[in-house]
């Protein structure tokens, strides 16, 4: 019983004698952020890309429009993002009680900033042989619509899935959106869904 | 079976299940497999086991995702579990697990009750007050204002997940001939503003809360107007 009392007492100085062996420790007191720079790391910073906009509007006609897109990654699944978008915003002028409150052919323009977050990440593979990463955001947005000479509130809600190449990437996106321009919220054409399709590249 | 007569074969057993409890599982920890990954996050199917002795050298890194190589094969790690080694120092795999870790700064965009959609730009000082920089601006049909102000929010109380921060500021407005935000329409108005303001906070992820605001805004200049508003606002950690 003693020796094995005394076999048991080594344990503790096992333990010290490793945690010793453990010597290399760094402690440096300066920090920067990011790693670009430290060693020549590439890292992927944001996604620059460009894309056409299929928009349904309430009371409206459909139209296509284009769309230019950044999102600056802030960690694996949150990114801050921006846009502007341009679309056709109707072809007939819009008469009501004997005035013209929407002329023929305006344009709307969206200028708009948000957030999304990855819910979803996942591999796909189309033949077998390559697979491809992607991921499923929700996504918001805030900023101003400008339709013709007016403008209003923007704000959206929709998911981006998109597909994650090495050096670029490809996005579906849809979304539901309103504006509170009061010129068009009493036509009730100050709201609708739009699809689009995007694509760019990493910086 | 060891009799009682064995005493000192027992003894030598327990010795070499102690050896191997220490001296086994340094040598484990000091040759790990690291699972490599086919993208940057856990739902990425593993693609390599590699030995952490390996020669690895890093390819890039998003987020607190790192992608390795040993020259033929290549993978995604997550920077936590990356140890210093071959290819790469005990300098870069600090930095890369420390010094990418959310920054100073914070990115808000929010939505008012007062029409207005808002922008805060925020930066961490000491003893965690911020400085804070806030975009306002209102347009609805040819009315539209907006304002620009600078100031600093402090925490008044803290409990767990949820946040008390009080803010004050001060900044400049505009406003158009259609709008009657600080006077009666009918010409533009140029205003200077003091605000305060109280944000209950709700720390959804460790780089995202959600926050309501109360705000109270005194404009000098037009008819002087002292204006309420509240805001829904979502904040991100950049």
């Amino acid at each position: 019983m003693m020796k094995r009392l005394a076999l048991l007492s080594l344990l503790p100085i096992s333990a010290y004698v490793q945690a010793e062996a453990v010597s290399d420790i760094y402690q440096p007191d300066t920090r920067q952020v990011r790693v670009s720079g430290q060693e020549a790391i590439p890292v992927r910073n944001a996604m620059l890309g460009i894309g056409a906009v299929y928009q349904s509007q309430d009371n409206l006609e459909s139209r296509l429009g284009v769309n230019m897109s950044v999102r600056w990654l802030a960690s694996d699944r949150w990114y801050v993002s921006g846009e502007y978008q341009h679309a056709p915003f109707n072809q007939d002028a819009v008469v009501q009680d004997g005035a013209v409150v929407v002329e023929a052919n305006e344009n709307a323009s969206v200028l708009a900033a948000g957030m999304g977050y990855a819910v979803m990440q996942g591999n796909a593979s189309f033949n077998g042989r390559r697979s491809y990463p992607w991921q499923l955001a929700v996504e918001m947005f805030a900023g101003e619509q400008f339709t013709g000479d007016t403008s209003g509130r923007y704000t959206a809600l929709g998911f981006s899935w998109q597909i994650i190449e090495r050096d670029y990437w490809v996005a579906m996106g849809w979304r539901i959106y309103q504006t509170n321009d009061e010129r068009l919220s009493k036509l009730d054409v100050n709201s609708g869904a739009q699809w689009g399709v995007s694509f760019g590249f990493w910086f | 079976m060891l009799g009682p007569g064995n005493t000192a074969s027992r003894l030598l057993l327990q010795a070499a299940l102690i050896t191997t409890l220490f001296f086994g599982t340094s040598a484990y920890a000091a040759d790990a497999v690291y699972h490599l990954r086919k993208g940057p996050g856990a739902a990425f199917p593993v693609v390599y086991d590699i030995s952490s002795s390996s020669d690895l050298s890093l390819q890039s890194a998003q987020g607190s995702w790192v992608r390795v190589s040993d020259g033929t094969r290549e993978g995604w790690l997550p920077a936590s579990v990356l140890q210093p080694g071959k290819g790469r120092s005990a300098a870069l795999v600090w930095f890369i697990n420390e010094a990418s870790e959310p920054g100073l700064w914070s990115l808000s965009l929010g939505l008012s009750t007062d029409d207005s959609y808002e922008f805060n730009l925020a930066y961490a000082m000491a003893n965690e007050v911020a400085l804070d920089g806030r975009m306002r601006r209102a347009s609805s049909g040819l009315a539209e204002w907006q304002t620009y102000e600078i100031g600093a929010s402090f925490p008044l109380q803290r409990f767990s997940r949820l946040h008390w921060l009080g803010y004050a500021g001060v900044g400049v407005g505009s406003a158009n001939g259609y709008s009657d935000r600080w006077q009666e329409a009918g010409e533009s108005t140029s205003v200077t503003t003091l605000s305060v303001s109280t944000d209950f906070v709700w720390q959804l992820a460790q780089r995202f809360d959600l926050r309501l605001r109360l705000r109270a805004e005194q404009a000098f200049g037009g008819d002087d107007k002292v204006s309420t508003a509240t805001s829904l606002i979502w904040n991100l950690a950049i």
